[in-house]
């Protein structure tokens, strides 16, 4: 390899990595799909499908590309580059950055998701003569900000976990993931709960169409979020983290802050002023 | 010391396997898959069209049935937008964008591959209710309550909504791993003030994918829980509101048209300096406006709305948003006028299609800010003189922009370059068909005929214009079978083109054509916008020079 050329000579036999889990994961998506206009068993197969197809997608021992190895800052300021390429950057220490920047990108794109959600909701809300509609019956606060405690209080085992791993400490970070679940599946039963005695269909008027979508919207993020701990619980157990290696836990404790905030603005609207 | 690296070059992808095409990761080979599967797309759509033309040919034409003619109109909308100039875009972006900032890769290979799969299977479960005999059936936007299942029984909207959500995951995966490679793995020295104007282009887009697209999502999502669990966001008289649905879908809808023409003028930007022989004018001017355009995109969407009656306020506010986002885009146009001027200009097919672009854009532009202007708007609205408009933006515009792309990077794909007496050709053929099938729907639009009718009464002075659109829409398909000769042709036997065939100034020239898996043998190292050239002209470099 002509090392004039540019910095860093690489391999050059190297092989493509494949996977089949993405056409995989697209297939049983879509099954999910297409269930709906079919039978909704085909959709509950699908959507099942879809976790086995995460999950191994994730498991797959996958290297991805080798991307080129940056300029060490003794050859960039050699070059007078006077560039920001001058940082040495290991293989994983770059595929992390990526991951972080693809999970805000991605929650970022939910983030938007439920404020068209909302935007919706406050849209029919003032178009509407008078909210919530007279006759129905009104959402009783008091369970519901029990139920706001349990979730917003589930942040601090998340957070705590992400922060005890960073120390390696594998306790906390146990304690914190299983905590956090384990609070996040009492807010889930508290709003099943709150569903069976709110005395409200969607079908009863827009009020209640538009809590039973936003609430459910959110409830489907809380359980992923949960699946997303339990994961990452199991995981922990199998000692795959270490005070080096703790990006899963990142993602799903960032998530779960995310899943979180969501409910503050939900309850506020909901709720507070109704 | 010249600072680029040379790749070994490898053979034609073609010759291998189906199982490693399913499974690749690779994103060239996924580019090429992307392309490939919407230039499938769009051959359907072409047809869609046709049908579409040869039923408005003559007045009172009974060759389609006002069933038929609504499903291919609204397929015909729903595939030019989702299913080609949407997927093709992102599949040049796909194959070129890590190539053009030295990367070995996208940043996330197998999200990579999971969103074109995604993008063929929607494809095909929207196209599968053909065989239900329930193809979507209410226009590409498919306004409710139309939608709503007391007007829509039938499982045609369930169709169009459920591919439009896997659609809208597909692109949006595609956007974040975009994002996250633009900013993340670029070569040694390639800032963001170096960037070729095609990533810039491509950069903006997936902001406005990520950020756009989620609206679609709930207005989609709205109707299938309408549709399905009978509760009446769009149903007037039960709380809901049908323009809600309009503001949700063109929330999405209006950005939507900047992410399929973005990328257009990325190509275009990187076609006119090559082909001028000279560096691109007021570069800063053409990257910034298409993050102006962006941000802008996201303020005009109720100007498709003016008719259902907004408040005052909300007219002007839209009308002065839509009449200044003319502005970034005047900007780009003058800055290729100024790129052009005075080059020692090569008159290949790609700089054909670029100024061909830049002529019918304007064109396209200009109506546009007619119709900003809400009186007037009131006057053409639901006409043919918005057909014209906007197939003059994204047929004139994005379409010719993505051919000026094919024939600029086709030699790079695959290692031979496109006959160039038969490109000329089909420039010249389809700018006449274009215009001649396009131009008189102003016309008829201005003299009142709706769009979206399958049919029109004789004797109202629309029939000599529909017979000289039909016309035109045959010369566009004579055009197109001129091009697939080509593609087929040069696949086999067309003139080898070496690595760099046209004297160019991007990264993606200093490897093979087609380039190896791992694109570059050794990581470029960038110091100008024009790395090529200062590895070509060691004497005068690029970075030697004040900007």
């Amino acid at each position: 390899m002509d090392q004039e050329l540019g910095y860093g000579a690489t391999e050059t036999g190297q092989t493509q990595e494949s996977s089949y889990w993405p056409v995989i994961l697209a297939a049983m998506l879509t099954l999910t799909l297409v269930g709906l206009v079919v039978h909704p068993v085909i959709s509950l197969v699908g959507a099942v499908l879809c976790i086995v197809a995460l999950i191994a997608w994730n498991a797959q021992r996958f290297q991805g590309p080798s991307h080129m190895e940056r300029v060490p800052a003794e050859v960039a300021d050699l070059l007078a580059l006077g560039v920001d390429g001058g940082v040495v950057d290991t293989l994983r220490e770059s595929s992390i950055r990526s991951g972080r920047w693809g999970l805000i990108w991605f929650i970022s794109s939910e983030a938007v998701f439920f404020a068209n959600l909302i935007a919706a909701y406050l849209y029919l809300r003032v178009s509407s003569p008078a909210w919530p509609p007279p006759e129905a019956a009104r959402l009783e606060p008091y369970f519901a900000s029990l139920n706001t405690v349990l979730l917003l209080l589930s942040t601090v085992p998340a957070y705590y976990a992400h922060r005890a791993i960073k120390k390696g400490d594998q306790t906390g970070l146990r304690l914190g993931l299983i905590l956090a679940a384990l609070l996040g599946a009492l807010f889930l039963a508290g709003q099943g709960y709150e569903y069976a005695t709110a005395g409200l269909t969607p079908q009863t008027n827009m009020f209640a169409a538009g809590f039973y979508v936003l609430t459910g919207f959110h409830g489907a993020h809380v359980a992923a979020g949960i699946g997303l701990l339990l994961v990452v619980f199991v995981l922990s157990m199998r000692g795959r983290f270490s005070a080096q290696r703790y990006f899963a836990v990142e993602v799903a404790s960032t998530y779960w802050h995310f899943v979180d905030v969501v409910w503050v603005f939900l309850f506020t609207i909901l709720y507070v002023l109704q | 010391m010249a600072s680029l690296g040379k790749a070994v070059p490898t053979r034609l992808p073609m010759g291998s396997n189906l199982w490693e095409w399913i499974t690749t990761t690779d994103h060239k080979r996924i580019g090429l898959l992307y392309m490939v599967t919407a230039f499938a797309f769009f051959l359907i759509g072409v047809t869609e069209a046709l049908l579409m033309r040869t039923q408005l040919a003559t007045a009172r034409n009974t060759f389609l049935g006002p069933e038929a003619y609504n499903q291919v109109f609204t397929m015909h909308g729903t595939t030019m937008v989702f299913l080609f100039l949407m997927p093709i875009l992102a599949g040049m972006g796909n194959y070129l964008v890590p190539l053009m900032i030295g990367a070995r890769d996208m940043a996330f290979p197998r999200l990579n591959a999971f969103g074109y799969w995604l993008l063929l299977f929607g494809g095909l479960f929207m196209y599968s209710s053909f065989l239900f005999g329930a193809a979507p059936n209410a226009g590409w936007f498919g306004y409710a309550p139309l939608t709503e299942v007391r007007y829509s029984p039938g499982l045609n909207i369930d169709f169009w909504a459920l591919s439009l959500l896997l659609l809208g995951i597909s692109s949006t995966a595609g956007a974040i791993n975009f994002i996250v490679t633009t900013v993340g793995l670029r070569a040694a020295g390639m800032t963001f003030n170096r960037m070729p104007l095609f990533v810039w282009a491509t950069l903006v887009t997936s902001f406005i994918i990520v950020f756009a697209m989620p609206s679609l999502t709930t207005a989609a999502v709205l109707l299938m829980i309408d549709r399905r669990f009978n509760t009446s966001f769009y149903l007037p008289g039960s709380g809901g509101d049908p323009v809600l649905w309009q503001h949700l879908f063109w929330a999405f809808g209006h950005p939507e048209v900047y992410i399929l023409v973005l990328p257009a003028m990325g190509i275009v930007s990187e076609v006119l300096p090559v082909f001028s022989r000279k560096p691109i004018f007021g570069y800063p001017f053409i990257a910034w406006s298409s993050v102006a355009v962006g941000i802008l995109g996201f303020t005009v969407w109720a100007h498709h709305m003016f008719a259902v009656g907004l408040p005052l306020v909300a007219q002007a506010f839209f009308a002065g948003s839509s009449m200044l986002i003319a502005v970034p885009t005047g900007v780009k146009v003058f800055n290729w006028i100024a790129t052009l001027w005075g080059g020692k200009i090569v008159i290949k097919p790609p700089l054909l299609f670029a100024v061909g672009f830049i002529g019918q854009f304007v064109i396209g532009g200009i109506t546009g800010v007619f119709v900003a202007v809400v009186p007037f708007d009131w006057q053409v609205t639901d006409s043919y003189f918005v057909v014209a408009h906007f197939h003059y933006t994204l047929f004139g515009g994005a379409l010719f922009g993505m051919f000026a792309g094919l024939y600029y990077w086709f030699p790079k794909f695959t290692g031979r370059l496109l006959d160039e007496r038969l490109g000329k050709l089909h420039f010249w053929l389809i700018l006449a068909g274009f215009n001649a099938t396009f131009f008189p729907l102003h016309m008829l639009g201005l003299l009142g005929m709706p769009r979206r009718v399958y049919t029109y009464a004789p004797g109202l002075g629309w029939d000599t214009l529909n017979l000289i659109s039909t016309a035109g829409a045959f010369v566009i398909v004579l055009s197109l079978v001129i091009f697939l000769w080509n593609l087929f042709t040069s696949l086999r036997g067309g003139v080898m083109a070496g690595d760099d065939p046209w004297d160019a100034w991007t990264l993606e020239w200093s490897t093979s054509s087609p380039p190896p898996a791992h694109n570059f043998g050794a990581a470029p190292i960038v110091r100008s916008r024009r790395p090529l050239w200062d590895v070509k002209h060691p004497e005068e470099p690029d970075w030697g020079k004040p900007i």
